[in-house]
Order: structure tokens, then C-alpha cells, then sequence
């Protein structure tokens, strides 16, 4: 009687210890996991630690978030980032460590959705290098500032433009001829579209957008695919399984970006 | 048979358990592109750490460890630490960013369990560690409270004023401030006599007793002492040589700049001071000079009581508490 007691409160001991040593594993699995944001806070109780985790955790979110986009967000819910926080509570001899992480994919429909201020002279980044920096004047004619035009395109001024800038933008407009694509494959990142889309949906130039789950003629849809850290992977066609890749001039496939998210989009002259 | 399997094995557990619980591995998880000083570093900090928790369970009375992870003077300030405190990481595996510094780089938040020379419980302490650029360790030092660090470091202080806007003169700030924090922990009269300036003004305020007013109904307040260098630094020799430890915490921290002298900040703190016998609370104000990055001085330090009185909670006045306005330069 005595043994069996005596192993089950060693048996007890031994699964709570690796119950432990589990929760540190996925930690620091978390924190080598360049898909995740996290905070940590190590305070005597646990509602001190939370508190400060949860607050180090918002301001890093808003700041990932401002990275992706030109300026500095604050216009977003807070409680919106909280209710996608997960928590893993520690003990680290007398204090409590409460470590706080988010997966940025589970980010990225929570800034989409809930609508950073709009703002009409809001430079879009790579948009307004474009309207600068030339690569060639068909490109100069037909690029304009989204929201308002810019005046009448002066030569080409090649001296200007950087190399590797160069080799970018030939690599994003690689065959686009359309002026409302060539806006569209601009666009670096999630962010970026967020502001892309609504005003060209705005003056007509695409008819309807939306998430890729809500299309209902899909083949008849061109497709903005994205990864979940938010960078845009690919610009995609019309057509039923290969589609043309619009930057890269080659046949492509949406089954070549598992784990991807898209957006459809119809231009002015198709109709869904 | 049955019994003396069992203790063998429970014998070997224990054995593989407590060899592995002295092993630390440091992962660094961004911070630096450079791979081949991404890994010195990480071998180093993981080897001294593993060498610390050796050192811990043998009760090793001094620490050692190869130059080409840990300079000289670095393992000098660290047995002075050592000579106070001993402490182990617990955690197997330790994964943080790498942050750069004005001389190189910096990881903070090496967890540790901490307890006096002498096996007194401490409790819970993070450690910073700083490189030269070459990833050899330079010094090792207790941190601030890690949140208000962040905090810090983000410039979110509540004195907007005149904040520090600069990240790196920020974090060469906090630099110091962790360093002249552990230097008390480690009992470091060497540090302390070379960064306090000749004519450092030392300002000590201490509660007494008076005929009770309407202006003061505790009876309490507050008066103040002024000491030189010299006068200051012999009291802290004789603390030093009479304790058995001093644990000192440094909370809530405010820095600010010069509004007219580039380089000059004000830093306030909460000190919470514990030795053996003896703790008190109350507020650090210090005037830094880092117009000489190299070897900041501090010209002014002044202490307050947190409490004129505590049985009645009634606390220290914050406009009373000394700031960088009240002193001329």
C-alpha cells in the first residue's frame, strides 16, 4: 500500500514537472517562430503579469502593423487585438510569467476588416516611386496618384532610378498593360491593397472585390494571393485551374500557394 | 533485486535529470544577420551560463571562464557579483532577441534564481549580458524591471517634458543605470568611486520627529543631510563590510534630458534597498553627465523617503521629489 502511494505522488510529481517543461518547449518553439508576435511579463501575481504582457503585446502589434503600411496605426481596437491573444502561464521561482503571442496571419483580416482611417492623399509607397521614378513612358502616362492625378508627365528620367528599384518595378509590371492592374500589382502587401482597392472601387474601375472564400464565379475573378505574414505573393488572371501569372508572364496555379489567402477582384469592362 | 533496480534507476534519473539541468542554451532569434557571430554568441552566453549553474551546484566559490568568450574585467564584475549572490538559470533553453548597442550588442532577459553567499533565498532576477562587436561578453549585470525597461526603450515614459528622444542615448542611459544598480548588489566600491564625480553633491533625506502642526499633523518630516564624495562613499564601505548582502531594485524610472546642456539627464527611480538587516524605500534622483560616453559621472544623487509616515500611509509629496530643475549646472 505504501509503495503504490508512495508512486503515484511520484508519478504526480514527475507529470507536472513535464506538463512544465512543456509549456516552456512551446514557448520558446513560439518565440523562434518568425510567424508569431509575443511579449512576456515575469511579475509576483499573475494579474500584474498579464496586465503588462497584454500592454507590451498591443504595442507590438501596432507596431508590426505600422510597418506594413507607411504611417503609424493607432485608429484599431484594441479589444479586437486581446480577443486573438493567447496566453501560456509560467512559474519562474516566487513570480508568475505570463507569456502573450498572436499569429500575425490571424492580424491581418482584423486590420482589412475593421477599417484604418481613410485618407484620399495618403501616398501609397511604391505607388508614388512609380509616378517618379520612370522605367518608361508608357508607365508615366498611364500611372496616376490614387485619389487625385498628378500633372502631365515630364521625360523620362532614367539617371534617376536605382538599379535594383528598377529591377523591382520591371519585375511587377512585367506584361501588365492595364492601368487598374498595373495599380493593383503595386501593391507590396496586404496593407498596401487596403488602400489600393476601395478607391479604385470607388471611381469604377474594378466593379466588385472581396475574400477569396466569398467568390462565386471564381474562374471569371482576377486574384490578388498573399501570404500570412501579408506580403503579396502573386497576381493572378482569369481561367479555371491555371491561370496567367500577371507579373511573371508564366501559367501559374492557386494550388501553388497553399497556405495562402486571396482577394477576387473584377475589372470595369467584366461583369461577375 | 526489485528494490535495488528501482534505487538505481531513480539514482540514474536523478543523475541525467540534474547533468541536464545544468546545461543552458541560448538561441538567438533575431537582431543580427551575421550567422558565424550570431552562433559565437549564442556558445558563449550558453557555455558561461552552463558554467554558472555548474558552479552553483558545487558551490564553487569563484568562477572562471575562457577569455574568448568572457573578457577579464567582465569575469572580475562578475565574481564580485558572485562574491554576494549566487544564482543559476534554471530554464534549459533561452531564446532572445539580440539588441545593438553604441559598443556592440546586448541580450537581456537571462532568467535566474538568486540567493545569497551564504543560501538566503533572493528570488527571481534577469540578467543582461553585453558584447563587444567582436561577440565577446563585456559585462553581466542584474536588469531593471524588464516591462519598465520595454517601456523605456520605447520612449513611453510619463514624463513627456523633456524626454529622452533618442533611442540609442536611451538605452545608454538604462546601460548605466543597470550597471550602478548591480554595482551595489556586487558591493562594487571601484565603480562607485569612478562614477560619481570629485565634487559630487550628495543629498540624504531622513524622517524625524517634530511637535505635530496643522501643517504637519504626523508630526513627521523630512530633513536634509549633505555629503561629499569621500564622506558618502566611506559610510557605503562600512554598510558594505557589515552586511551580508544588499539586494537593490530600481522601479519606476523616469529619464529626462537637460532642457539646454546636450548630454546631461536627469534620472529618477523607486529604489527598494534590502540587506540583511535593513530595508528602506524612497526615491534615487541622479544627474548623469554622458557628454564623456565613455566615463559617464554622476554630479548630484539625492534620496528621499517613499513615506513621511507609514503607519498613517502618508506618502512623500511627488513634487517634492528632487528633479533636474532644482540644481544649477
Amino acid at each position: 500500500m505504501k509503495q503504490i502511494v508512495s508512486i503515484i505522488i511520484l508519478l504526480f510529481v514527475v507529470l507536472t514537472a513535464a506538463a512544465a517543461d512543456q509549456r516552456q518547449a512551446k514557448v520558446n518553439d513560439i518565440k523562434k517562430n518568425k510567424e508569431y508576435l509575443y511579449s512576456e511579463a515575469t511579475m509576483p501575481t499573475q494579474e500584474e503579469a498579464a496586465s503588462v504582457a497584454y500592454e507590451q503585446i498591443q504595442r507590438e502589434v501596432l507596431t508590426w502593423a505600422s510597418s506594413r503600411v507607411s504611417r503609424p496605426i493607432d485608429k484599431v481596437s484594441l479589444r479586437d487585438i486581446n480577443n486573438l491573444v493567447d496566453t501560456i502561464v509560467l512559474r519562474r521561482a516566487d513570480m508568475i510569467r505570463v507569456f502573450a503571442y498572436v499569429k500575425k496571419d490571424k492580424l491581418v483580416p482584423l486590420f482589412y476588416d475593421n477599417g484604418i482611417v481613410q485618407d484620399d492623399s495618403l501616398d501609397t509607397g511604391i505607388l508614388d516611386q512609380v509616378a517618379r521614378t520612370l522605367i518608361d513612358t508608357v508607365v508615366v502616362r498611364d500611372t496616376v496618384r490614387i485619389g487625385r492625378k498628378v500633372p502631365a508627365a515630364k521625360q523620362p528620367q532614367k539617371t534617376m532610378v536605382d538599379e535594383q528599384l528598377k529591377q523591382q518595378l520591371q519585375q511587377r509590371f512585367f506584361g501588365i498593360k492595364n492601368p487598374t492592374l498595373r495599380k493593383i500589382a503595386a501593391a507590396r502587401n496586404f496593407f498596401e491593397l487596403k488602400h489600393i482597392m476601395p478607391p479604385l472601387k470607388a471611381d469604377g474601375s474594378i466593379t466588385n472585390y472581396g475574400k477569396l472564400a466569398t467568390a462565386e464565379n471564381l474562374e471569371e475573378c482576377y486574384l490578388v494571393v498573399y501570404d500570412i505574414a501579408g506580403n503579396i505573393k502573386a497576381l493572378l488572371g482569369k481561367g479555371e485551374e491555371t491561370r496567367p501569372n500577371l507579373k511573371t508572364g508564366h501559367d501559374d496555379r492557386l494550388d501553388n500557394y497553399r497556405g495562402c489567402g486571396a482577394i477576387w477582384f473584377t475589372l470595369k469592362e467584366e461583369k461577375k | 533485486m526489485k528494490k535495488f533496480l528501482l534505487t538505481l534507476s531513480f539514482v540514474v534519473c536523478h543523475l541525467a535529470s540534474v547533468v541536464a539541468y545544468n546545461q543552458v542554451r541560448l538561441v538567438i532569434n533575431d537582431g543580427i544577420d551575421n550567422q558565424q557571430l550570431k552562433e559565437k554568441m549564442e556558445h558563449a552566453v550558453s557555455s558561461v551560463m552552463t558554467l554558472i549553474n555548474s558552479a552553483y551546484e558545487s558551490s564553487q566559490s569563484k568562477l572562471e571562464f575562457p577569455e574568448y568568450y568572457m573578457v577579464k574585467d567582465a569575469q572580475g564584475e562578475l565574481n564580485k557579483l558572485w562574491a554576494n549572490e549566487r544564482f543559476q538559470c534554471v530554464e534549459e533553453e533561452i531564446v532572445e532577441h539580440l539588441l545593438t548597442t553604441r559598443t556592440g550588442y546586448q541580450v537581456r532577459g537571462i532568467p535566474l534564481i538568486v540567493k545569497t553567499a551564504d543560501d538566503e533565498e533572493l528570488g527571481y532576477q534577469e540578467a543582461v549580458i553585453n558584447f563587444d562587436s567582436k561577440g565577446v561578453i563585456v559585462s553581466f549585470y542584474y536588469t531593471i524591471n524588464p516591462e519598465l525597461y520595454s517601456r523605456l526603450r520605447m520612449n513611453q515614459s510619463r514624463d513627456k517634458s523633456h524626454e529622452v528622444t533618442d533611442l540609442k542615448d536611451r538605452m545608454m542611459i538604462l546601460d548605466y543605470v543597470e550597471h550602478f544598480r548591480t554595482a551595489y548588489n556586487q558591493k562594487d566600491l571601484k565603480f562607485l568611486r569612478q562614477v560619481f564625480s570629485e565634487d559630487a553633491l550628495i543629498i540624504v533625506g531622513r524622517v524625524i520627529k517634530t511637535k505635530k502642526t496643522e501643517v504637519m499633523p504626523s508630526g513627521n518630516k523630512v530633513i536634509y543631510s549633505t555629503q561629499t564624495k569621500h564622506e558618502y562613499l566611506k559610510n557605503l564601505e562600512r554598510t558594505f563590510k557589515n552586511t551580508r548582502y544588499i539586494k537593490v531594485n530600481f522601479d519606476d524610472i523616469t529619464i529626462v534630458t537637460h532642457p539646454t546642456i546636450k548630454g546631461i539627464y536627469g534620472v529618477t527611480v523607486h529604489q527598494k534597498w534590502h540587506s540583511g538587516s535593513y530595508s528602506d524605500e524612497g526615491y534615487v534622483f541622479m544627474m548623469w553627465d554622458f557628454r564623456n560616453p565613455d566615463e559617464p559621472q554622476i554630479h548630484v544623487r539625492t534620496w528621499q523617503p517613499d513615506f513621511i509616515d507609514k503607519a498613517r500611509g502618508q506618502k512623500m509629496n511627488p513634487n517634492d521629489v528632487f528633479t533636474l530643475g532644482d540644481f544649477d549646472i
